[in-house]
C-alpha cells in the first residue's frame, strides 16, 4: 500500500523507527486538531509494519469500544491459544475456573470479558482489569512476532479506557521489548515516570510548505490550475495554514491532468 | 481565475466554519445532486453503510451501494471501524449546523429515516441503542429522554454496570445541546446522566456541578427532580455534606410521593433514615427506617430491607441496647449472605465490632474491623475502607494506642483525600490533632 502524503517527517521518522533495532522509543504519540494528518500518519505506519508483524488498528471514536472490545479484538487477531493465561483468567474471574476453554467458550469472550471487567466500584474495576491487563502481557511476553497496536482518536474513548490505556497497559507495553504502541487523537495520554522514557511525542500542526504539497498534487494525478504553480499552492498552505485535510479538500477541486497518450 | 480562487479562500479563512463551507462547495463542485444529496444525508448519523444510505436517502440498496462508493473516496469520509463509513468531525458538525438552521424538517426527517434503520438493528449492542437514542432526542424529544433514561439505567445497573456506555450515552445527547438542537428537558437530563459518569468515576465535585446545572424546576419533571435531588445528596454524603444531604432526600422523597413511586419513596425513607443515624438523631432516624422496612418487605426489596435492620441496629446500639441492636445486625447479615452481597456482610461485621468495642471485648472488636478491612478491600470500596480505618483509629486512641492510632487515621486520611471527602479529611486531621497533643503531654 502507498501512502500518499504531505512531509511530516519528523513523525514519519519516529514511525519508521519503531521498526527498525534497537528501538527503545516504542510508544508514539500524535496530536492534533481534527483533519490535521493523524489518521493518514497511522496508516502509513501500518504500511511500514515489515512482514510477519501482527498490526491491529482500533478506532476508538465508536462510542462503544470498551476494554473488553480491544482485548477481544487482540485475541482474535494474534490467535486466543497465544492467550491462554488471559482467557484462563476471564474464566476465573467469570466464577468457572475449571471450565474447558475451547472455541465454542472463546466464540463468547468478548460478552465474558465485559461481564468481568463490569464491577460497581471503580476500585474493583480498576482492581479487575490490572489483573486481566498483567494476564494480557504475561502472554504477551511469551510471543515473540512484534506486535503493532494502533489507536486512533483517543480523545473520543470512554474515561475507562483513556485510565487503561494510559496507565496499566502502557506500563505493561513498554516492558516487552517486541510490542509498539501508536497513540493519535486531539488529546493524547500524558506520559508519565512508567513509560514516559519509552515514548516520543509529536503534535501535528499542518505542512505549511508547498514543495511538500506538489508532489502530493501530482501523485492524485491533478493539474494545478495557475500560471505560478507554486506561488499558487504556497497562497492556499498560508490561507489554510497547512492544514492537511482543507489541503486535500481544495486539491480534489483541481483538473484533472491529461493522459498522455 | 487562480488570484481569483485565492481572494474567496482569503476572504472565508475569517471563520472556521466560512472556510470549511467554502471547502467542502469546492470539494462537490464537480458533484452532480445526487451526490451532494447523499453527503447531505450521510451527516445525519455517526456511521452509515450500504443499508443506512438507503434508508436515508428513501432508495434501493443497488442505488444505494454506487452512491456508497463514490461517498467513499470523498476527502472528508473515512472509515468507522467494522460499522461503515463516517463523514469527518469537522465536516459532520457543519453539515449539521447548517441543515438544523436552514431546513429543520428535512433534518428532523432524515433523522427519522436513520431511526428507523437503527431500530431494524441489533438493539442488544449498546452502540446501535444509543445511535437510535441520539437520533429520537430530535425526531421526538419527550420518546427518546424517556428512553435515555430507561436505557441509562438498564446499562447502569446491576448486573451490567456499563459504565462506559452510560458516558456514550451522555456524550451523544451532548452533541445535541452544544449545537442547541436539545434543550429543556432533553438538556437537563443530560447534564443528569453526565452527573451520573462523574458519579461513578469519584469525581465527586464535577458530579456536584453539573447537577446544579439542572434548573430547581427541573423543567417540570418530577422524575429528574426526585432523580437528581437523590443523586445529589449521594454525592453530599460521600462528601460528608450531611445537612445538605438530608434536604435533598426530603425534597426526593416528596417528588417521588407526588408521582407514586414507591420504590423512590422507600430508597429515599432509608436515605433519610441513614443521614439522620449519622447525625446521632436516633429518633429521627428510626422514624424513617420503620416505614422504610415495611415499604422495602412490600415491595420484596431484600438489600433494602437488610439496610433498614442495619440502621435500626444503629439506633439501638447508640442508645446502649446492645442486646437488640445485635438482634437486628444479625437479621440483616443472614440476608446479605444469603444473596452474597459482600459489602453488606462486611458493614454488619464492622458493626459487631462496634458492640464488642461498647462492651470493651477489644479482641473481638479488633477482630471485627480487621475481618470487615479485608472484605472493603478485596472489594475494592475505597469510602468503606476509609471509614474502617478510621474506626479502627478510633478504637486505638480509645486505648491510648496513640501510634497506632494515628498511623490508622493518615491511612484513612489519604483515601479521603483522594476520593474529595474534604470534611472527612478533615475530620481525620481534628483526630490526628487530637491525638498529637495527648501524645505530647
Amino acid at each position: 500500500m502507498t501512502i500518499v502524503m504531505a512531509d511530516y517527517h519528523e513523525p514519519r521518522m519516529s514511525l519508521d523507527k519503531l521498526f527498525q533495532a534497537p528501538c527503545d522509543k516504542r510508544v508514539v504519540l500524535l496530536s492534533g486538531e481534527g483533519g490535521t494528518g493523524k489518521s493518514t500518519l497511522l496508516t502509513y505506519c501500518q504500511s511500514k509494519a515489515p512482514s510477519p508483524a501482527i498490526t491491529i488498528p482500533i478506532q476508538l471514536r465508536s462510542s462503544c469500544v470498551g476494554v473488553g472490545e480491544i482485548l477481544d479484538r487482540i485475541g482474535d487477531t494474534i490467535g486466543w491459544e497465544h492467550l491462554p493465561r488471559l482467557a484462563r483468567r476471564v474464566a476465573v474471574l467469570d466464577g468457572t475456573p475449571n471450565v474447558r476453554i475451547d472455541r465454542n467458550w472463546l466464540f463468547g469472550i468478548n460478552n465474558r470479558i465485559t461481564v468481568v471487567l463490569s464491577a460497581e466500584t471503580k476500585s474493583e474495576r480498576d482492581e479487575r482489569l490490572r489483573v486481566v491487563t498483567s494476564e494480557l502481557f504475561a502472554d504477551i511476553y511469551q510471543h515473540a512476532t512484534l506486535l503493532v497496536l494502533l489507536f486512533d482518536t483517543f480523545e473520543q474513548a470512554p474515561s475507562e479506557v483513556q485510565e487503561w490505556l494510559s496507565g496499566p497497559f502502557l506500563a505493561r507495553a513498554v516492558r516487552a521489548d517486541h510490542v509498539r504502541i501508536v497513540i493519535a487523537g486531539r488529546q493524547i495520554p500524558p506520559p508519565n515516570i512508567e513509560w514516559g522514557k519509552y515514548s516520543t511525542q509529536h503534535t501535528l500542526d499542518g505542512v505549511r510548505e508547498a514543495d511538500h504539497w506538489l508532489p502530493v498534487i501530482e501523485a492524485l494525478g491533478y493539474r494545478i490550475p495557475a500560471p505560478e504553480p507554486r506561488g499558487f499552492v504556497d497562497g492556499i498552505c498560508y490561507i489554510l495554514q497547512g492544514h492537511p485535510q482543507r489541503i486535500m479538500q481544495y486539491i480534489v477541486s483541481f483538473p484533472r491532468q491529461a493522459i498522455s497518450t | 481565475v487562480s488570484d481569483d480562487l485565492l481572494k474567496r479562500l482569503q476572504a472565508a479563512a475569517t471563520s472556521d466554519h466560512e472556510l470549511d463551507r467554502l471547502l467542502l462547495d469546492f470539494s462537490l463542485q464537480a458533484a452532480g445532486p445526487e451526490l451532494r444529496n447523499a453527503v447531505r444525508a450521510a451527516a445525519i448519523p455517526h456511521w452509515f453503510d450500504v443499508q443506512g444510505l438507503a434508508k436515508l436517502l428513501d432508495t434501493s440498496p443497488d442505488q444505494a451501494q454506487d452512491l456508497y462508493t463514490t461517498v467513499a473516496t470523498l476527502p472528508f469520509v473515512e472509515t468507522h471501524g467494522s460499522l461503515g463509513l463516517n463523514l469527518h468531525e469537522r465536516t459532520r458538525a457543519l453539515v449539521l449546523h447548517d441543515l438544523w438552521r436552514d431546513n429543520r424538517d428535512i433534518y428532523r426527517e432524515l433523522s427519522l429515516r436513520t431511526s428507523r434503520d437503527c431500530a431494524t438493528r441489533n438493539l442488544r449492542e449498546a452502540a446501535w441503542k444509543i445511535e437510535l437514542i441520539y437520533h429520537l432526542l430530535v425526531v421526538a424529544p419527550d420518546l427518546g429522554v424517556d428512553m435515555m433514561h430507561d436505557t441509562g439505567w438498564q446499562l447502569r445497573n446491576p448486573p451490567n454496570f456499563q459504565y462506559g456506555h452510560v458516558e456514550a450515552l451522555a456524550r451523544s445527547a451532548r452533541e445535541h445541546v452544544a449545537a442547541d438542537r436539545l434543550e429543556g428537558r432533553g438538556a437537563a437530563w443530560t447534564c443528569f446522566w453526565e452527573a451520573m459518569v462523574h458519579f461513578d468515576y469519584s469525581r465527586y465535585l464535577p458530579a456536584k456541578d453539573k447537577l446544579q446545572h439542572i434548573s430547581p424546576d427541573a423543567e417540570g419533571d418530577g422524575r429528574l427532580a426526585a432523580e437528581r435531588s437523590v443523586l445529589l445528596a449521594d454525592v453530599n454524603l460521600v462528601l460528608a455534606e450531611r445537612e445538605s444531604a438530608r434536604q435533598e432526600y426530603e425534597k426526593a422523597l416528596a417528588h417521588y410521593r407526588s408521582i407514586g413511586d414507591r420504590l423512590g419513596e422507600m430508597n429515599c425513607l432509608l436515605g433519610l433514615g441513614s443521614t439522620y443515624g449519622r447525625r446521632d438523631e436516633r429518633q429521627m432516624a428510626q422514624q424513617y427506617f420503620e416505614p422504610a422496612l415495611a415499604l422495602s418487605a412490600e415491595i420484596g426489596d431484600n438489600h433494602a430491607q437488610a439496610h433498614c435492620l442495619t440502621g435500626l441496629g444503629d439506633v439501638r446500639r447508640l442508645a446502649g441496647d446492645l442486646v437488640a441492636a445485635e438482634q437486628q445486625y444479625n437479621k440483616a447479615l443472614a440476608i446479605y449472605r444469603a444473596d452474597g452481597l459482600r459489602l453488606g456482610e462486611a458493614s454488619c461485621i464492622q458493626r459487631f465490632g462496634y458492640v464488642h468495642e461498647a462492651r470493651h471485648e477489644w479482641e473481638g472488636a479488633r477482630s471485627a474491623f480487621a475481618t470487615a478491612l479485608d472484605i472493603y478491600r478485596a472489594m475494592g470500596s475505597r469510602v468503606a475502607e476509609a471509614n474502617c480505618l478510621f474506626s479502627f483509629g478510633v478504637f486505638h486512641q480509645n486505648r491510648g494506642e496513640s501510634d497506632t492510632a494515628l498511623a490508622y487515621f493518615e491511612q484513612s486520611k489519604l483515601i479521603y483525600h483522594e476520593i474529595a471527602a474534604i470534611r472527612r479529611e478533615a475530620k481525620c486531621d481534628e483526630q490526628i490533632s487530637q491525638v498529637a497533643a495527648r501524645k505530647s503531654r
